[in-house]
Order: structure tokens, then C-alpha cells, then sequence
């Protein structure tokens, strides 16, 4: 131990060098609500290919329908699922639907529950990586109340965040292999 | 010890209610300096102190208080949800120069005696620590401890510590994504008892998000439900 007085002095945020050269081919999130309220809980499994990444998994305890799923900016589940923050948009576009050019990179649609309550995912997406400036390790994965209207139900939140409503269940992306 | 900055968001209405929070903070040793801004409800704390007792410190004028971000800009926070029921934990990292990393946390529900804090190589906790691997050492490091080997912490008799260390082989990039593991080192073999995701967090004035400090949800608060809908 050492006194000095210091200023803060990394003012640029050089997280996006994360894992360069280290190629994490694999991710993955167990997401639940950590206030202990909705029940809402899953595993997903995120693999690097080709052609970007493949989303896979299941969410259980969710009512039957669509509900908003989206890689948040930030994993800090200290203040429940409310600390991850918004989706993340390192780009800076509006709220919009996974095969749209203008969306945020978190924007990874809906998961649908059928009657018992299960979403199976399975979902490629070609804009998130698991390195590089898209890297979503670290980030918050959100399961929403509502659905996702994909920045086109013309609310006043349509185009920030899908009007997707409260946040059932959250996770941080952790490195698998 | 290097002083950290760190931006609270406190419930405050009113000019008498800034008064409060500054005589809360007033005198006390570690703290450098306050700044209060009754608009947007925030307060920045610049202080060696661990994060909790600032916080304690800042509810003890009977305001909730919420951590917004934390200077410099690479910050990282681990919420210990995996393990024994009734252990429960935060752990911020800081890293205010390349070559420093402050770790700062506060766990609760521990065996008095001694525990270690160590960082594993993967952050999957789907099974509590059974996929976490080893810990992490990517290469030899400048003293030659194991990179991932933060320290042993001591607890008291009420279960609780609260730490903060500055590490000089940790650096935030190399981490996020990792999972923070305790042992409990009083049990012979030694017993891993808790685990969470080392994860992103908002740095200093980083956090684009307006957090009421009213809806703010911690881990020690599991009966509320966040109100948020972001």
C-alpha cells in the first residue's frame, strides 16, 4: 500500500480492446429477476460463427406472447435489472427490429412463450460479437413484460425501447470457452 | 491510498435537503471532497473510503441512495448471486490509472475467519462454481502471484467485510466476463461458497440513464420490484 493523490486519468473507454486476441468463441447468461418477483428464468448459449453469432436457449415463466429481448449497455444487476441501463447502441441509431439497418446492436427482437410459458430461442444474428467494439460480454441480457413493437408501435418510447414495458428477468454475459 | 470519485443518485427536493447531505459527509476522514447538484440528484463523493460506508453515511439523513458511476471510466461491479443461501455481495472494480485497480466490495452472511477472493477464468454460473474453471492466469505477472489471486479477507464476528485493496496486476479489460469467487478458508479442505459475474458498469457521468434513487432496487431490498421500464 502506497499514498498518492491521483486523478482520474483513463478518460477513453478502451473496453471495446477486450479480448482481442484471445477470440472467445463462446457465452453464456442465466437470467432471472433478482428482486426475486416475476419468476421469469432461462440459460442462453451464445456461439461465434461465420456469419455472426447464434443465440440459444429457453426463458421459462413468462406468460404466453411476445416479450422484448435485448443485450443492455451494462451487466450492473446492484440495483436490480434497472443498473444494466438502455439497450446497447454503440452505433447511436434508434430502437428498431433485428433485420432492420437502423437499430440499436442489442436489439435482438422478441422471444415467444408458448402455453406452458417456455420460449425456446433461436435466434443468428449477424451485428453482435462476443469481441471487438460489438462485444457483448459483460453486457446485461433483459427479458421484457411486454413486446418488443420494434421502434413501429408509434408510442412515445417505440423508438428507444420498443415499449417493451418492466424488466421480468436479467443476466450478465459471461465467458463460456 | 488512491481516492476514488463515485456519482451517487440521492432523492433530494429541496436546498435544506443538500445541506444534509454535505453536513453527512462533513468532517469525516477519507473524504476530499462533495459535490452536490440538487437538479439532476446527484452527488459526487471523492474519498478513499470503502463504497458502502460513503453510501451508509449518505442514507444516514434518511434519503435513498443509488450508485450511478465511478471514475475512471473502466469500472466493473460483481454481484455475488451464486452460492450458500444468506451470503450475499457487491464488489466493484476501479481502475483510476492503468497500472491501479481499486477493488472495493462489501459481503454479508460469511463465517467469521478467513476467506479468499479470487477471479476464475469463466462466467458461468448456470451450476454455482462447478463451470468456472480454474483461476484465472494468463501469463506470469510482474511480482509472480497468480493473476487471478486477489487477497484474503478476514471477517468479523457479524459476518459482514467490507474491503477495498489496490491491486496492481488487474486490469478491468482482462476480467469482464469472468466470474469473482469466495472460499471459505476456516473449512479444511477450504469450500467455495459464493460466485457472480464480473460485468460492465457505468463509469463517472457515463450512465445515460436518469436513476431515481426512489426505484432503485439493491440486492439487499429482494421483497421490492423494480419499477423501471428501460
Amino acid at each position: 500500500m502506497y499514498m498518492r493523490d491521483i486523478e482520474p486519468l483513463c478518460k477513453t473507454d478502451n473496453l471495446h480492446l477486450l479480448g482481442q486476441g484471445l477470440l472467445f468463441k463462446q457465452a453464456t447468461v442465466y437470467v432471472d429477476d433478482p428482486a426475486g418477483a416475476s419468476g421469469v428464468t432461462g440459460n442462453i448459449t451464445f456461439t461465434k460463427t461465420d456469419s455472426g453469432v447464434t443465440v440459444s436457449g429457453t426463458v421459462s415463466g413468462l406468460k404466453e406472447g411476445k416479450h422484448g429481448f435485448h443485450i443492455h449497455a451494462l451487466g450492473d444487476l446492484s440495483g436490480g435489472c434497472t443498473s444494466t441501463g438502455g439497450h446497447f447502441n454503440p452505433t447511436n441509431l434508434t430502437h428498431g427490429s433485428p433485420d432492420d439497418k437502423n437499430r440499436h446492436i442489442g436489439d435482438l427482437g422478441n422471444i415467444v412463450a408458448d402455453a406452458s410459458g417456455v420460449a425456446k430461442i433461436e435466434i443468428s444474428d449477424t451485428l453482435i460479437d462476443l469481441e471487438g467494439e460489438n462485444s457483448i460480454i459483460g453486457r446485461g441480457v433483459v427479458v421484457h413484460e411486454g413486446e418488443d413493437d420494434l421502434g413501429k408501435g408509434g408510442y412515445e418510447d417505440s423508438l428507444t425501447t420498443g415499449h417493451a414495458g418492466g424488466r421480468l428477468a436479467c443476466g450478465v454475459v459471461g465467458i463460456l470457452a | 491510498m488512491s481516492a476514488t470519485k463515485i456519482e451517487f443518485a440521492v432523492q433530494m427536493t429541496c436546498d435544506a435537503c443538500v445541506d444534509a447531505v454535505k453536513k453527512s459527509l462533513e468532517n469525516v476522514s477519507g473524504v476530499k471532497n462533495v459535490d452536490v447538484d440538487l437538479k439532476t440528484g446527484s452527488v459526487v463523493v471523492d474519498s478513499n473510503l470503502p463504497i458502502a460506508e460513503v453510501q451508509k453515511k449518505l442514507e444516514s439523513t434518511g434519503r435513498k441512495v443509488v450508485i450511478k458511476g465511478q471514475a475512471g471510466s473502466l469500472a466493473a461491479v460483481c454481484i455475488l448471486e451464486a452460492g450458500i443461501q444468506g451470503v450475499k455481495g457487491v464488489v466493484r472494480f476501479i481502475q483510476p490509472l492503468p497500472e491501479v485497480c481499486v477493488v472495493d466490495g462489501t459481503i454479508d452472511g460469511l463465517k467469521p475467519g478467513h476467506h479468499q477472493i479470487s477471479i476464475h477464468e469463466y462466467g458461468d454460473i448456470s451450476k454455482e462454481y462447478e463451470n468456472v474453471g480454474d483461476v484465472y492466469n494468463p501469463s506470469s505477472t510482474k511480482n509472480g502471484r497468480i493473476y487471478g489471486d486477489v487477497g484474503t479477507v478476514m471477517v468479523s464476528n457479524n459476518g459482514r467485510i467490507d474491503f477495498r485493496l489496490e491491486d496492481e496486476v488487474i486490469k478491468i479489460s482482462d476480467i469482464i466476463g469472468r466470474s469473482l469467487v469466495v472460499t471459505d478458508k476456516t473449512e479444511k479442505p477450504s469450500k467455495r461458497i459464493a460466485a457472480g459475474i464480473i460485468a460492465r458498469s457505468a463509469g463517472l457521468f457515463q450512465n445515460p440513464k436518469t436513476i431515481c434513487a426512489c426505484d432503485g432496487v439493491t440486492i439487499w431490498d429482494e421483497t421490492s420490484k423494480p419499477k423501471s421500464t428501460l
